[in-house]
C-alpha cells in the first residue's frame, strides 16, 4: 500500500515536471488584453443599442396604445384642474403640454437608467 | 492594488470595464495555457477560444457568484467553449484528427520519437475530459476539488480522469524513451 502511494507521488512529480517544461503564454500580453477589451466594448455598445431600441419601441407602443384616448385623458386632466381655474382653453393646452412632458420625462428616465 | 479576482469580479458585475480588464490581464495566461493543452498545442485556435471565453465571461459576469473561485468559473467557460467548438467546427475536428494521427505516427516511429514527441502530442491521445482534468491539475496546479468545480464534474470522476490520463501520458513517454 505504501509503495503504491509513493509510486503515485513520484508519478505526480513526473507529470508536474513534464508540464513545467511546456511554454506558457506570457503573463503581461497586452496585445491579447487589448483585443479582448475591444471586443468587450463592441459587445457593450451592441447591448446598449439593443436596449435603447427596446426602450424606444416600448415607448412608441405605449404612445400608440394611449393615442386614441388622448382626448379623454386631456379632458380628465382639464376637468380635475378646472376646480382650481376656469379658463378652459388654457387648461386644455396645459393638459396637453403636461401629457407630452410626462411622456418625455419617462422616456428620458428610461434612457438614462439603461445607459 | 492587491484586490482579489473575486472583488474585481464584483466590480465588473456592476459594469466596470476597468475591473474586467484587470481580470483579463491577470487570467489570460492561465486560460490560454489551459486551452492550448486542450487544443493539443494549436496556439491560434486556443487564443481564439480564449478571446471567446473572456467575451462570454463579460456577458455572463452577472451570474458569477462571489462565493466561488473566479479562476474555476473562468476555466469552466473555457472548457465549454472548447467543447462547443469541438462539436460544431468540422475543420477543427479534422485538425485534431490530424494531430492525433501524427501522435500515433510518432508513437509507431520509435526511431524519431525522442526528437518529435512532446507533451502536446501526447495530450492529443487523451479524451477531452481526461485532457481537461490533467491540464488543470498538473498544468494549472489546481486541486482535484477545484478542477471538479471548474469542469462541472463530480470529484470522483475528475480523480479517475486524472489517474487514467496520467497513466496514459506516462506510458506514452515511457514507451518513447
Amino acid at each position: 500500500m505504501t509503495s503504491q502511494f509513493s509510486e503515485g507521488e513520484s508519478e505526480d512529480a513526473r507529470m508536474r515536471a513534464l508540464f513545467a517544461q511546456g511554454a506558457r503564454p506570457p503573463m503581461g500580453d497586452e496585445d491579447f488584453v487589448q483585443s479582448v477589451m475591444t471586443r468587450v466594448q463592441d459587445v457593450r455598445a451592441a447591448d446598449k443599442v439593443r436596449r435603447n431600441v427596446a426602450v424606444l419601441g416600448a415607448t412608441a407602443f405605449a404612445g400608440a396604445v394611449l393615442w386614441p384616448f388622448r382626448d379623454a385623458l386631456g379632458a380628465g386632466i382639464t376637468l380635475s384642474m378646472a376646480r382650481f381655474a376656469h379658463d378652459v382653453p388654457m387648461l386644455s393646452g396645459g393638459a396637453t403640454a403636461l401629457l407630452i412632458a410626462a411622456a418625455a420625462t419617462l422616456a428620458a428616465l428610461a434612457y438614462t437608467e439603461r445607459s | 492594488m492587491s484586490e482579489t479576482d473575486e472583488a474585481l469580479a464584483r466590480e465588473a458585475k456592476r459594469g466596470s470595464t476597468h475591473a474586467f480588464e484587470s481580470l483579463v490581464r491577470r487570467n489570460q495566461s492561465l486560460v490560454r495555457g489551459f486551452l492550448r493543452r486542450l487544443c493539443s498545442g494549436d496556439a491560434a485556435l486556443a487564443d481564439d477560444l480564449a478571446q471567446e471565453t473572456f467575451v462570454m465571461a463579460w456577458r455572463r459576469i452577472g451570474s458569477f457568484e462571489a462565493k466561488g473561485a473566479f479562476k474555476g468559473w473562468l476555466c469552466r467557460i473555457a472548457y465549454t467553449q472548447f467543447l462547443q467548438n469541438r462539436r460544431s467546427a468540422k475543420a477543427s475536428t479534422r485538425r485534431e484528427e490530424a494531430v492525433m494521427a501524427d501522435a500515433v505516427t510518432v508513437h509507431d516511429d520509435r526511431a524519431g520519437a525522442e526528437a518529435r514527441l512532446d507533451l502536446d502530442r501526447v495530450m492529443a491521445v487523451l479524451s477531452p475530459e481526461q485532457r481537461a482534468a490533467v491540464a488543470l491539475c498538473y498544468g494549472e496546479g489546481m486541486s482535484h476539488a477545484e478542477a471538479a468545480e471548474a469542469l462541472g464534474l463530480p470529484l470522483g470522476t475528475v480523480k479517475s480522469h486524472v489517474m487514467r490520463g496520467r497513466a496514459k501520458v506516462l506510458a506514452e513517454f515511457g514507451e518513447a524513451a
